[in-house]
C-alpha cells in the first residue's frame, strides 16, 4: 500500500473517520495501533510477529532496566534487547550475504564445499523499526530516558504508520511524550502543500528519473560519460526526491493526528563537506548513528587516529545497514574515506579570511562536495562489480564524446529527462534561497492558491509516470 | 487583523476547499486538454497518424504495401517498385519507426481492396522478441483515431499475453491519462529535430514511398563503436523465434491469401560485422529457419540477410540509398515472379 495508490487514500479516510469517531485519546491510539499493524500486514501478514514480539521483550527490558541498579544485570538486560533485535536484523537480513561469502571464501582456499542458500524474505522496514527499539533500550539503559509504562503508547510509537516502513527513524524520547498531550486531527493548508509537496518529489520527479537511471546503469558500457554523469545526477535527485518525499508525506501524515515526526533531510545537495552532508541527509539516521555508534565507540575521546578509526566503522556500518551486499559497504566506506580526509584537512578552511575568498571556496567546497557524493552513488546504484568499474571509469575520466543527440531514434527520453531535472534543480536552488516552498505556499492569497492547485492537477495528468516503482528505501 | 484572519478557523478552511477545488479542476482540465496536446506534439509515433490517414483517405489506392521498422523505411523504396514492375502498381512503404509485427497487423484491417501484394520485412529481432507492442503505440493508434475490430482483438488476444492486449479496449478516460507520455516524447522528439540537422525528419514522418531519416553515413569509427555495442546488447548463439509472433505470422500469411492477396517475407540485411559476431551456428540455423517457412501458391521469402555489404549500411543497421537500391531490385524481382 503506497501512499501514492488509492487505496491508501482510502484506508487513510477510514483510519481518520475512526479516529473522528473515538472520543478518548487511550481509544484513538488503539485505533492508530490496529490502523497500523493492517498496514503492515497488507505487505506481509506473517511478519507482523516479527514486529511485535519483540516489542513486548523490549518493552519488558525497558522496565526492568528503569528498577535495576546492579550494573551487571543492566548491561544483561540491556544485551538481551540488543540480542533480539540484532539477532533477527542479522537473521532476515544478512544470513544469506554471509553464507554465501563464506562460500565464496572456501572456494577461494581452493577446498570444495557446496550447499543451498536458504530463500529468506526481507521483513519490510525491519532495519528501521529494528533500530527505533534498540534507542529505546538504549537510552533508557544510559537513564538517558525514563521508560513508558503504558503498552499502548510503546505500541504506537513502534507501529505508527506513517513512518513504519522508511522512516524518519524517531526516537522515544521525542515521540512518547507527544502522546501525554490529548491527540486531535488537524488539517489544514499547511499540511496540505507538504503532503503534495511530497507526492510530487516522488511521482513526478522521482519515478519519471527512474526509467532513464535504469535504462544507462543496467549496461553502463555502452553509454558515454556525458549520459554517465547524467544518470548520476538524475539517480542523486531520484532517490533524494524518493526518500524526501517519502518523509515529507510521513510528516504530513503524522501532523494529521497531531504527531511530529522529525526533519529527515536539509537540502544535502548545497552541503560544503562530508559532515555537512551528513547533518543534511537522511538526518534521523546519521543522528542515530552518532548517537549510539560513533558515541558508543568512543567518538572523538581516544585522539586522532581513534577518532578516524571510530569514523570510518560508523560509516561502514551506515553503509552495511542499507543492503547485504558488498556495494553499500564500499558506499559506506567511500563517505567514511571523506569524512576523515575532511577532518585531516578541515583547519585548512579557515584560512581563507576575505569575505570574497570565503565565498568562492565555498562555492568550490560544495562543487567538490557534490562530485563526490556523485560518485559515491554509482556503487551505490550498482551492484554488479564489472558495470559498476566500468561506470566509475566513465564518470571519473571522460571520453570525450558528447554527441547525445545521436542517441538512438524516439526511445531514448535524455532530453525531457534533463528538463526534468533542470527544472528540479531551479525550484530546489530557489527553495535553498528563499525558504521552503510548501510553508510560502501555506501562507498565499487566495488566488495563488488556485493557481498553484490548478497547476498541480494539469502536472498529475500530464506528468504521472508510466509505471510506479515502490519507495527506494523500501528494500532496506 | 490580517493574522486573525489567517489563524481563524472559517477562512482557513476556505483556503483548503479553494486549494482542493482547484487541484480538482486541475485534473479535469488535463484530461480535457489531453487530445489537443497529443495533436499538436511533435511525436516519434506521429508517422501513425500519417499512415492511417493515408488508408483512410489518401488521393490514391495502393496495390502493394511494405510494412516494417526503420531498416525497411530506409531500405525499401517503394517508387523503385512501381517503376520496375509492369504496370507501374501504386506501391507504399508503410513501415515505422519501431514497427513491430503486432503493429503490422493492425493496419491490416484498414488496407483498402485494392491492395493486392502485402511485404511483411521481419527484421529477425523482432521475430525472436515475444513482445506484441512498445507500450505506447495502441495508445498512439486510438488517439489517432484507430479502433480495433473484433477479429482483429480476438486474434491478438489468443496469441499475446492479455496485458498486452487489454489496452486496445480501454475506455476513452484511461486511454486519454495512459495518452501522457507523449508530454515527454514531444520534449525528446522536438530537441533532435532542432539537434539534428542531418536528419531529414519531416520526410521519415510523411513520405509514403522512402521515408528514410539518414543522409549521412556514420564516421567509421563511430560505426565501429555502435557495432561493438549493438554486439555486446544483442549478441546471441543462435535463432530462436518466438512462438507468438509465428503464429502471428502464418494468421497474416492464411488472411492474406484468404484475401486473395500475395504475400511476400523479406527477411532484413545484416551487417557483415553483425552476422559474424553472431557465430557461426547462427547464419546455418536462420538458413534453416527460412527454407521451413510456409511456401504456399502466393507467398514468397526474399532471404537479404547476406545480400549487403558493409558499404552499403550507413550505421549499424540501416542501409543506404545505394544499399536500399540494390535491396528494392532484389525485391522486385521477387514481387515480378509472384505475378
Amino acid at each position: 500500500m503506497l501512499f501514492q495508490t488509492p487505496e491508501f487514500l482510502v484506508f487513510l479516510v477510514i483510519v481518520v473517520s475512526f479516529f473522528a469517531i473515538a472520543r478518548t485519546g487511550r481509544w484513538r491510539k488503539f485505533v492508530l495501533v490496529l490502523a497500523s499493524c493492517i498496514f503492515y500486514m497488507w505487505w506481509s501478514p506473517s511478519f507482523i510477529i516479527l514486529l511485535l514480539v519483540p516489542m513486548l521483550v523490549d518493552f519488558n527490558v525497558a522496565r526492568w532496566l528503569a528498577r535495576e541498579e546492579s550494573p551487571a544485570r543492566r548491561r544483561g538486560l540491556l544485551a538481551i534487547s540488543i540480542v533480539a533485535n540484532l539477532g533477527l536484523l542479522g537473521f532476515f537480513k544478512y544470513y544469506v550475504f554471509f553464507l554465501q561469502n563464506l562460500l565464496s571464501l572456501i572456494h577461494l582456499a581452493g577446498a570444495n564445499a557446496q550447499w543451498r542458500t536458504p530463500d529468506i524474505a526481507l521483513p519490510i522496514g525491519i532495519s528501521f523499526y529494528t533500530f527505533e527499539r534498540l534507542s529505546y533500550t538504549i537510552d533508557v539503559y544510559r537513564r538517558a530516558a525514563p521508560p513508558t509504562r503504558s503498552a499502548l503508547d510503546f505500541s504506537l510509537f513502534i507501529t505508527f504508520f506513517p513512518r513504519l516502513i522508511a522512516g524518519p527513524i524517531v526516537r522515544a524520547s521525542d515521540f512518547l511524550p507527544q502522546l501525554h498531550r490529548r491527540t486531535a486531527l488537524h488539517f489544514d493548508l499547511g499540511i496540505f502543500f507538504l503532503l503534495l509537496s511530497g507526492l510530487m518529489k516522488k511521482v513526478i520527479v522521482a519515478d519519471n528519473l527512474s526509467p532513464f537511471v535504469e535504462q544507462v546503469f543496467s549496461s553502463p558500457a555502452v553509454w558515454p560519460s556525458v549520459v554517465i554523469w547524467l544518470a548520476a545526477i538524475a539517480f542523486a535527485i531520484q532517490i533524494y526526491c524518493d526518500f524526501s518525499g517519502y518523509s515529507e508525506m510521513a510528516i504530513g501524515l503524522g501532523r494529521i493526528f497531531g504527531l511530529e515526526l522529525p526533519k529527515n533531510f536539509n537540502r544535502p545537495y548545497f552541503s560544503s563537506s562530508p559532515s555537512d552532508f551528513w547533518r543534511r541527509w537522511h538526518i534521523s539516521l546519521s543522528t542515530w548513528l552518532r548517537d549510539y555508534v560513533y558515541v558508543s565507540l568512543g567518538g572523538n575521546r581516544g585522539g586522532t587516529a581513534s577518532t578516524y578509526r571510530n569514523l570510518m566503522l560508523t560509516m561502514l556500518i551506515g553503509g552495511f545497514w542499507h543492503g547485504a551486499s558488498w556495494n553499500f559497504v564500499l558506499w559506506g566506506f567511500l563517505h567514511g574515506c571523506a569524512l576523515v580526509f575532511h577532518r585531516m584537512v578541515r583547519s585548512a578552511e579557515r584560512i581563507a579570511t576575505s569575505p570574497l575568498r570565503r565565498r568562492i571556496g565555498h562555492v568550490f567546497s560544495v562543487a567538490l562536495m557534490q562530485y563526490w557524493v556523485l560518485l559515491c552513488w554509482i556503487p551505490f546504484r550498482i551492484r554488479d562489480s564489472s558495470a559498476m568499474l566500468t561506470a566509475l571509469r566513465k564518470f571519473v575520466v571522460p571520453d570525450g564524446n558528447f554527441e547525445i543527440a545521436s542517441l538512438g531514434l524516439g526511445r531514448m527520453s535524455i532530453f525531457s529527462t534533463s528538463l526534468l531535472m533542470l527544472t528540479f534543480l531551479t525550484i530546489h536552488a530557489f527553495s535553498n534561497w528563499k525558504g521552503d516552498l510548501d510553508a510560502r505556499f501555506a501562507r498565499a492569497s487566495m488566488p495563488t492558491i488556485a493557481a498553484i492547485g490548478i497547476a498541480a492537477g494539469v502536472i498529475f495528468v500530464t506528468m504521472w509516470p508510466l509505471s510506479q516503482a515502490p519507495f527506494i528505501y523500501f528494500q532496506f | 487583523m490580517a493574522n486573525r484572519t489567517e489563524t481563524s478557523g472559517r477562512p482557513r478552511q476556505r483556503r483548503l476547499l479553494a486549494m482542493l477545488l482547484s487541484l480538482t479542476l486541475g485534473i479535469a482540465t488535463g484530461f480535457y486538454l489531453m487530445p489537443t496536446l497529443f495533436a499538436a506534439a511533435p511525436l516519434d509515433l506521429r508517422r501513425t497518424q500519417i499512415l492511417l490517414q493515408a488508408l483512410h483517405t489518401g488521393p490514391s489506392r495502393p496495390e502493394i504495401v511494405v510494412f516494417g521498422n526503420s531498416i525497411a523505411m530506409c531500405g525499401i523504396d517503394a517508387r523503385a517498385i512501381e517503376t520496375g514492375l509492369p504496370g507501374s502498381p501504386i506501391s507504399w512503404n508503410l513501415s515505422s519507426p519501431g514497427q513491430t509485427l503486432a503493429e503490422s497487423f493492425l493496419y491490416l484491417q484498414e488496407l483498402p481492396r485494392s491492395v493486392r501484394t502485402i511485404v511483411y520485412v521481419l527484421p529477425i529481432g523482432n521475430l525472436e522478441s515475444p513482445a506484441a507492442f512498445n507500450p505506447y503505440v495502441i495508445n498512439a493508434f486510438y488517439m489517432y483515431g484507430y479502433r480495433p475490430s473484433k477479429a482483429t482483438r480476438e486474434l491478438l488476444t489468443a496469441i499475446y499475453k492479455p496485458s498486452e492486449v487489454i489496452p486496445l479496449t480501454q475506455p476513452n478516460l484511461a486511454q486519454r491519462f495512459e495518452a501522457r507520455w507523449a508530454v515527454r516524447n514531444s520534449v525528446d522528439t522536438g530537441l533532435r529535430q532542432l539537434l539534428r540537422p542531418d536528419l531529414e525528419l519531416q520526410r521519415s514522418l510523411e513520405d509514403l514511398h522512402h521515408p528514410a531519416p539518414y543522409t549521412q553515413r556514420l564516421p567509421s569509427e563511430k560505426l565501429d563503436r555502435e557495432l561493438r555495442d549493438l554486439l555486446t546488447t544483442h549478441g546471441r548463439g543462435e535463432f530462436r523465434p518466438a512462438p507468438a509472433q509465428m503464429r502471428l505470422l502464418s494468421n497474416m500469411v492464411t488472411t492474406a491469401l484468404r484475401d486473395q492477396r500475395h504475400v511476400v517475407l523479406a527477411f532484413a540485411p545484416i551487417h557483415p560485422t553483425v552476422l559474424e559476431g553472431f557465430g557461426a551456428e547462427f547464419t546455418p540455423a536462420l538458413e534453416e529457419f527460412i527454407a521451413g517457412l510456409d511456401h504456399r501458391s502466393g507467398v514468397s521469402v526474399l532471404d537479404a540477410t547476406q545480400l549487403l555489404t558493409g558499404d552499403d549500411f550507413i550505421d549499424a543497421v540501416h542501409p543506404t540509398s545505394a544499399g536500399a537500391h540494390r535491396w528494392t531490385v532484389r525485391l522486385v524481382e521477387t514481387l515480378a515472379e509472384l505475378n
